[in-house]
Order: structure tokens, then sequence, then C-alpha cells
């Protein structure tokens, strides 16, 4: 007998419906527990939601050819024209100053990045001021903790004030004009989103007590050259064709041999069997008066330079630090025991967590997320076109943008966007696709820029959401879910966009907030339809309340991207994170009703 | 023969290692693995037939190092033909006075 999926099981649901939810649990609990890609994880959900036959062909494609999506790509060629024509540089350097005290620092630093958030991709934007704010923070003489979580803070703030400040904006406009079929303006959430932001920013300057004081983590590897030395096996050494051990060269007094390289860079095994040869370099971290004993009873020859200048020894190779982030396969691995070293010719100096230097052989080091890793690295290694990238997030991002003419032409052409969308004079997708050609036919960016600066894997995260929403809409699910939350929250819509808002808060700390922009859309949107009420203004408070992830590193990616280079612990985020997002959430509930009256159907 | 070649093969107390254009970290392992049979056999002497290498890397140093460290009794370790680029290397490494050198025409 045919089961057909029509067939109504449990609580009034059918088995699509049941599909659908059973689909998203598990897309929750993937991307809570595994490090498996997020838009792999919706593609592969979306492939279950068709082969189930909860969705069909014309519905699973629907969200690779949303505006969402062409808007948010194309957006992102607009922002690469911005900023190798060096708009963002150009602020960069004519807003920090060198205020005296730390809350004018904050208030100098949150307001102008914030305002540039709300037009910038947030994590360009936290990649970009990453390095400035740590070169900053030393010239006050505080810890870059203390200034990176307000930046994060500021920029996903900031971002919520227009519609292309961050890709849940433009889910919710879309997901909403393809209900209603009226078009949002891209300034609806200015002023919700502006107070929120002032609310912020005033608290975070008042709490400022809370921010974190965490160790810088490169400190820990400062002064490399007061416990790091390296020496040099002369080509008439006795030792050569005895193994480290037999020679005494791996176990020494006062220390260890931390790294081995011979005269070619064929990968040394790190042991104590390990041949002896001529032209090798040893690296020894400890007692240096003690080590340096070796000279005498050994034969060896000291370099001129410690370890921190070996790129004035080999030209060919520098110093780099990186950390080990969230979703990095080298969790809970040493280094020793990955290919890392071999695939990508670079060799692991030193591992510090928490701003202290871990007292071992490097290789050995079982890693954890936060830890910081020193790199000696062939000269010009891409680290972020190699590998590397998908299991290490390097510190040393350097673009040096020379500002021009073009830099005059590019500003134009974002503002003329924005006050042509703005003014409802073109559509968004107008404007933004305008705005991408203008700036690749003034050249403000190449072809390969514009291309390279486009994320895919953000593209079909947000088309897999978008399909994912409108199977919890078509399945019935947000209906019974609006209605559920009605009978408990009250049939006042005040009530409902709280309540809504609230769990759609509590989710986004843990999962993308994209993801649950399209989960919680059509549940909003039903529970405003079912007590009579336009659902515009529901939408708007839904936007700011699943942005509001301050709570956790992987709520979002500008949070996870200070997190190692802040020298953060997971508990950093909670402390102020948890009522900066209770506060947003119900300033922006609140702000919303000021500015847009609820209105009944 | 392809550039990563090598042949081993035992005459009595005698190990011939034919090598082909390169010993490096491509081919390095498996001839230590190879050599790595002839353990506890007694051989008194490796014989390197270089006539065709060009290239050697730390790696193949290496299993230079590893036959006369663990083959037999410290073996004589001979190097047929070995042209001046390998030379030049061994000399950096510094194990010239471990080897002898032979060229055969």
């Amino acid at each position: 007998m045919e089961l057909s999926n029509d067939i109504i099981l449990l609580w009034g649901l059918t088995i699509d419906a049941w599909i659908t939810i059973a689909t998203v649990v598990t897309i929750i609990g993937v991307m809570l527990f595994t490090k498996v890609r997020t838009d792999a994880v919706m593609l592969i959900a979306i492939g279950v939601l068709f082969v189930t036959g909860v969705l069909d062909a014309k519905e699973m494609c629907a969200g690779f050819s949303a505006g969402t999506v062409v808007v948010t790509g194309v957006l992102a060629v607009v922002m690469a024209g911005l900023r190798y024509t060096g708009v963002l540089h150009w602020m960069l350097r004519h807003i920090f100053g060198m205020p005296n005290r730390y809350q004018t620092a904050l208030l100098r630093m949150m307001v102008p990045i914030s305002m540039m958030s709300a037009f910038v991709s947030n994590t360009m934007l936290t990649v970009l001021f990453g390095n400035v704010l740590k070169r900053w923070a030393r010239k006050l003489s505080i810890s870059p903790s203390k200034l990176y979580l307000p930046m994060v803070y500021a920029v996903q703030m900031g971002g919520v004030c227009t519609l292309i400040g961050t890709s849940t904006n433009i889910v919710v406009a879309d997901l909403y004009e393809s209900a209603t079929g009226k078009t949002m303006n891209m300034f609806s959430i200015l002023a919700p989103g502006a107070l929120c932001l002032v609310v912020g920013i005033v608290f975070i300057i008042v709490m400022r007590r809370w921010l974190p004081e965490r160790k810088a983590p490169e400190e820990a590897f400062e002064a490399a050259n007061d416990y790091t030395v390296e020496l040099r096996v002369p080509s008439d050494n006795p030792n050569i064709c005895k193994t480290l051990g037999e020679a005494g060269l791996f176990h020494v007094k006062g220390g260890n041999l931390i790294s081995i390289r011979h005269f070619d860079h064929d990968p040394s095994f790190f042991s104590e069997d390990e041949f002896v040869m001529g032209g090798d370099r040893l690296v020894y971290a400890g007692q240096i008066d003690e080590i340096l004993e070796l000279k005498e009873t050994h034969n060896l020859v000291v370099s001129d330079h410690p370890i921190r200048s070996m790129n004035e020894i080999n030209k060919n190779y520098e110093l780099r630090i990186a950390y080990v982030n969230f979703y990095s396969k080298l969790i809970g691995k040493t280094i020793g025991r990955s290919t890392i070293e071999r695939d990508n010719n670079v060799i692991l100096v030193a591992v510090a967590r928490r701003g202290r230097r871990i007292e071992a052989t490097p290789r050995e080091v079982v890693l954890q997320a936060g830890d910081t890793l020193l790199f000696e690295c062939p000269r010009k290694t891409n680290t972020y076109a190699s590998n590397l990238a998908s299991q290490l997030q390097f510190s040393d991002f350097q673009e040096v943008v020379k500002t021009g003419p073009k830099t005059i032409v590019s500003s134009l052409i974002m503002t003329a966007m924005m006050i042509l969308t703005a003014m409802n004079v073109v559509s968004l997708l107008q404007g933004t696709v305008l705005a991408a050609l203008a700036m690749l036919l003034f050249r403000c960016c190449t072809i390969n820029q514009a291309m390279d600066s486009i994320s895919w894997r953000a593209l079909m995260s947000l088309a897999g959401a978008i399909v994912l929403g409108s199977a919890i809409a078509k399945t019935g699910i947000a209906q019974k879910i609006a209605l559920a939350i009605i009978s408990m929250v009250g049939t006042h819509p005040i009530c409902i966009m709280l309540g809504v808002c609230l769990a759609a808060m509590l989710i986004t700390q843990l999962v993308e907030n994209v993801a649950v922009t399209a989960m919680f859309f059509p549940i909003m949107y039903q529970a405003a339809v079912q007590v009579g009420y336009e659902p515009a203004p529901f939408l708007l408070a839904l936007m700011i309340a699943a942005n509001a992830s301050y709570c956790t590193p992987i709520a979002a990616a500008p949070n996870m991207l200070v997190y190692g280079p802040g020298g953060y612990r997971f508990s950093d985020y909670m402390r102020i994170g948890i009522p900066l997002t209770i506060l947003v959430t119900i300033t922006g509930v609140a702000a919303v009703i000021l500015a847009y009256p609820l209105v009944k159907l | 023969m392809t550039e990563d070649y090598f042949e081993v093969r035992k005459e009595g107390p005698v190990l011939t290692v034919v090598l082909g254009e390169n010993l490096s970290v491509v081919n390095a392992p498996a001839l230590t693995e190879e050599i790595d049979q002839y353990k506890g056999q007694d051989i008194e002497k490796v014989v390197f037939d270089a006539t065709n290498l060009t290239y050697i890397s730390s790696s193949g140093i290496r299993v230079i190092l590893y036959c006369k460290k663990y083959l037999g009794k410290s073996p004589e370790i001979v190097f047929i033909n070995c042209n001046k680029d390998i030379l030049d290397v061994f000399d950096l490494v510094g194990i010239i006075p471990y080897i002898t050198f032979v060229t055969n025409p």
C-alpha cells in the first residue's frame, strides 16, 4: 500500500512536515556537533527534501535563482570595487587617532566601523580591521582583546541598519516580497537598527569592565630570542653519520631540540633516530646559556641570528603566526601526526595557548581551538589560497592599496547605488547589478578580483536556507508553530513579536544567522497573519533578533575571526554577549513598534 | 628506466643498489624498505651505482647513512660513477670521508 505524504500523523502534521522537521533537527545537530561545511549540509538537506517528495523540482531549484542569492553575489563585486580602490583603507587611516582614554577609543572605533558595516560585508570589515586594531591597541598600550569584541559587536549591530548590511536582512526582504508582492526599502530597518546600535554602543562603553582583557597570543612569541637559538652543523662535524640521539643532540642540557632542517626542503624526521648531516640547522628552546655549551661540546656553530631572524639567514623563509580555527580538522591532533607541514612546506616552530608558550615539543602538542602557532613558511606563501586556510587562520593579513581617482569613482558608484535604491528609483537587485557593472567598467576591480570576492559557499548556504524556509512554510510547520506560540503567549501582537524574536535570538547563538532567518521567517509571518496584523514590522524585529549573535564565537563569522587573535575563551563572549543580546533584541522590538505602529490587515 | 627507478640485488656479502636519476623523498622511503630486508645478513659492502643519478636530497642521504648504520657491521659504502653535483652535496653534508668513490668506464 502506498503511503501518501499528505496523511496526517501526530499533532496534525503530515508526513512531509515530519520529514522537514527531522531534516531541520538533523541540520542543527550537524552544524553544532560536526565540522561539515554549512553549504554541504544545506545542499544535502535540500536533496533529502526533494527525494522524499517534500519539494518538487521547481521548489528545490527556487533558492538558487532567488533574488537574495543574486543580490548577495553581485554585492560582493561592488564590495571588491570599494576594497581594491582603497575606500575602506582610506577610511581606516583617517578615523583612528590617539585617544587618551579607553572609553573614547571604544567610541572612536565603534561608531565609524558600525556605519561602514551598514554597507559593507561584516566578514570583510572584520578581516580588514583585524590587523589595524592590533597595531592601534599596541599604540594605546591596551590588550587587543579589549578592542576586538567591541569591534565585531559594532560590525554586527551596524550591519543590521540597512538591507544590504547583512545577508539575513536581504533574505527577509526577498521572502517578504515573494509572499506579499511588496518591496522593503533599503533603509526600512534603519530607525530601529540605529536605535539598537546606539543602545548597544552605550551599553558596551558603560560595561567596558566586562570586556575580557586577555594577553595577546603573539606576545608568547615576541620574546622568542630569549628562548630559542639556532645552531648549525658544520660539514666537518664529528657527529655526522650518527643519529641525533647517539650524538646527544636531541635532549640537551637546558632545553630541547624543537626543529631540525637539513640542507634542503625535504621533510626531516623529528626524532632521536634522525641522522645528523652537515649543514643541518638545529633549533633549540630553553636556557640559552646552557644550550650554547653545545658549541664547545659538540662542535656546533651558532647562527648569527636567533630564530626570529631566520628569514635573514634564509631569505626564502619567514615566520608567520596562525590560529587554530573552530572548524579545523587539527583540533585534538598533533601537527606531528598531520601532513600539514609536508603538504605546505612549512615548519611548526612553537605553540602558545592563552598567551603562554607551551613548554613542549611543538609537533607533539595536542591542538585546541584558538591555539596560536608559529610557523616557518616559504616567503610569499599564499596562506589564503592554499589548503592551510581551511585549517588555520593567519593573522598577518597585509593589504596595501593605494588611493587615487578610482577611490572617488567607486565611492560615487556606491553612493549612487544607495540613493537610487533608497528612493525606489531602481530595485535593490537592479541597483546592485548596475553598481557592480559600473565597478567593472571603471576598472575599480578586475574580473578576477570580482570573482574571487564572491563567496560561493555562502551563496550555496543562502540558497539552501531559502529552500528550507519554503519547505517549513509549505508543509504547514510554520503555521503550527505560529499557533503554538499564540497559544503560549496570547494574541497580543507585541507578545507574539517578542516571543518569536526571543526564540530566534536563542537559536542564532548556535546556528548560522541566515539559516535561522530562513527558518523563522515563515513562523513570524504566519504568526502575524494569524492575529491579523501586517507582517512587515514583525519581520523587521526578526531581522534584529536573528542578527543578535553575540554570545558565542561560533554564532557568527566575525566572532570566530577574532577568537584566536584576541586570545579569548569561549566564556568571554557570554559575559558581555548575553546581556547585550537580550538588550538589543528587546530594544529592537520596542524600536520597531515605535517606528512602525502595528496595523491590522 | 624511470627517473625514480632503483634496483637492489645481493651477491654474497655485497649489496648492489642501482639508482635512477633521482634519489629523493619520492623514492627514498621505498628504497629504505627494500634495504631493510637485508638486515642481519652480514653485508660487508654496499655499492651504489650512481651512473644515472643527477639529483639527491637529504632523504637520499638518509638512505646511505641508514645502510652504514643498520646493515651488517658498518659496511663499506661505495659509489660508482658519481657526478660532480652529487659530490658537491656529499661534500656539504660531510659524508665524503665515509664513502669510497669508484669510476667505471
